[in-house]
């Protein structure tokens, strides 16, 4: 019987409006407009976690925008945990999907980095990870068949848009986007490490398909392949050092 | 003998000797708690904001935090009253968080927020019957089993009186404190709050609740709501938001209460518009005047 009446209250919650007073009422009997006060703090409190973890997608879509869309997310999607940090992943998602978005696709985008940039803070980081010097070990003909193992907080965005630049725009107090292009298609590697904590940054598709490759498993001669597939003119040396240098790979398998 | 009957009476001796106000620690005021040193001796963390991995940030600057001040692990997220039973994952993840921390004292909600796998993130009401007696006794035993620690169970803030109570909260208090072991966080800003919503009086409230469970005070602010019933009359009601100063009523009742259960622990919330440290550190010193005046009180009686 009390599971049944929690799971009643809950689909109240949920609900949207109108509301139903007689549902209200078999629910929680007479002062059943008090109700607001559960329903009001459920919707409240989560669309003010989503604006935590998305502000830049707020400051893109305005305060009334961002609070509606993001209600709609909750009655739809809510937590499935406890932990309201890891709250929202689907999110990007559903605003890819909002009709009233079509022509903001960058919207979606950049809340699709935003995430990446919690995922990639709550993973942490490694004790220790590879370094450049650790090449110098191995033998040449060993180099193609090593497996770099990318630490957990590693995301490779791949967007349509300039999801970066209007992101970098609006970590100042008056965003400027004049000279920024939307449309501009932009891949974006995403990384926390000890120097930078969480740090999103350019990359070419190229580079992004080697660290796509990498996080599927492949070794180094076939992440490299990948990458040449994409840009014939691909530097495996210096992405490597690159990735190397900012602490990318947790450790490297040897075949 | 349970785990939790063997702990108690060191679990009633931490209580006792961290018997001193002190504030929760929040994420804006990580990086300056340290100098508040020389006043606190201990603090409140939320529990789920510190399940982490322990390389990240935060939970780093946790680590620090803890060489200079004993903690109390508040859960807001156990939903201790779901029908369901318990996420056992989330008990799993709370039992490793709390084996690291050492905490002196935890604590969970008189309440549920997860249903059906979705949490909703609120601390909903539960209807006082024999059921949910017997369902919030059964997870309490649960958790306090895989915790491998005695639980304080917190009195909720009251909105609506549900149709189908049967038991008077302090009596049901008793109740599931007497099956478990667990203690109570008692929250007199809650009692505070119900008593205005639900139109009671909290003496008769007092002489039913077992004051010798409480472990752990809290104190906080809380706003006032107007909302139109649905035949128009308007409704005036307290809401316990965590985001304003304690008020003087709400330390009254907290003398009251600890006239009957001498120095205890007592623990200023504020969780929303959180001002800068200084202003929950006159808070905490205001709580502290308080446990210092019974503290005095008692030596009189003594002497």
């Amino acid at each position: 019987m009390l599971h049944e009446w929690q799971s009643h209250f809950a689909s109240q919650l949920r609900a949207s409006p109108p509301y139903s007073e007689a549902e209200l009422t078999a629910l929680v009997g007479a002062r059943q407009h008090r109700f607001s006060v559960y329903r009001d703090n459920f919707i409240g409190s989560l669309v003010d976690a989503l604006a935590e973890t998305f502000p830049v997608t707020r400051q893109l879509l305005g305060e009334r925008f961002f609070a509606a869309a993001a209600a709609d997310f909750i009655r739809r999607e809510p937590p499935a945990a406890a932990r309201l940090s890891r709250y929202g992943g689907a999110f990007p998602v559903c605003l890819h999907a909002h009709s009233a978005l079509h022509e903001l696709r960058y919207v979606a985008d950049v809340a699709a980095l935003e995430w990446a940039r919690v995922e990639s803070f709550f993973a942490g980081m490694p004790e220790t990870t590879v370094t450049p010097e650790t090449l110098l070990g191995f033998a040449e003909e060993v180099l193609p068949h090593l497996v770099f193992e990318p630490v957990a907080s590693l995301r490779v965005i791949v967007a349509p848009t300039a999801v970066l630049n209007i992101w970098q725009a609006h970590q100042q107090a008056e965003p400027q986007l004049d000279g920024i292009d939307p449309w501009q298609a932009q891949t974006v590697r995403v990384l926390c490490n000890r120097l930078q904590g969480v740090a999103a940054m350019a990359i070419t598709p190229a580079h992004a398909t080697f660290l796509q490759a990498l996080q599927q498993g492949a070794d180094l001669l076939a992440a490299y392949e990948a990458a040449a597939a994409v840009a014939g003119d691909f530097d495996l040396q210096a992405a490597l050092v690159a990735e190397l240098t900012i602490g990318s790979f947790g450790r490297v398998l040897v075949p | 003998m349970s785990v939790i009957e063997r702990d108690m009476p060191a679990v009633e001796s931490a209580a006792r000797s961290y018997s001193r106000a002190a504030i929760g620690l929040r994420n804006p005021h990580l990086a300056e708690i340290g100098t508040a040193r020389s006043e606190l001796t201990w603090l409140e963390i939320h529990s789920e904001n510190y399940l982490l991995p322990p390389t990240t940030p935060r939970y780093q600057a946790l680590e620090r935090v803890r060489h200079d001040f004993a903690l109390s692990c508040h859960g807001v997220g156990l939903s201790i009253c779901s029908a369901e039973g318990l996420d056992r994952q989330n008990l799993q993840d709370l039992r490793v968080l709390y084996d690291r921390l050492q905490p002196f004292q935890v604590s969970e909600h008189l309440a549920w927020s997860m249903i059906d796998g979705r949490y909703y993130n609120d601390l909903l009401p539960i209807p006082y019957t024999d059921e949910t007696l017997d369902i919030v006794c059964r997870n309490i035993d649960h958790a306090q089993e895989v915790l491998g620690r005695r639980l304080l169970i917190e009195n909720p803030s009251r909105y609506i009186d549900l149709p189908n109570n049967e038991w008077p909260e302090p009596v049901f208090l008793g109740e599931m404190a007497k099956r478990t072991g667990c203690g109570l966080l008692f929250d007199v800003n809650n009692l505070f709050i119900s008593a205005h919503n639900l139109r009671f009086e909290t003496a008769k409230y007092l002489r039913d609740l077992p004051v010798a469970a409480i472990g752990q005070f809290h104190v906080a602010g809380h706003s006032r709501r107007e909302l139109t019933a649905a035949d128009g009359t308007l409704d005036q009601l307290l809401i316990d938001d965590h985001g304003s100063t304690v008020p003087e009523t709400v330390w009254q009742l907290l003398d009251e209460m600890l006239a009957l259960t001498g120095a205890l622990p007592v623990l200023v919330e504020w969780d929303n518009q959180v001002p800068a440290l200084d202003v929950l550190l006159a808070e905490a010193r205001q709580a502290q005047q308080r446990l210092d005046a019974v503290a005095g009180k008692a030596g009189d009686h003594a002497a």
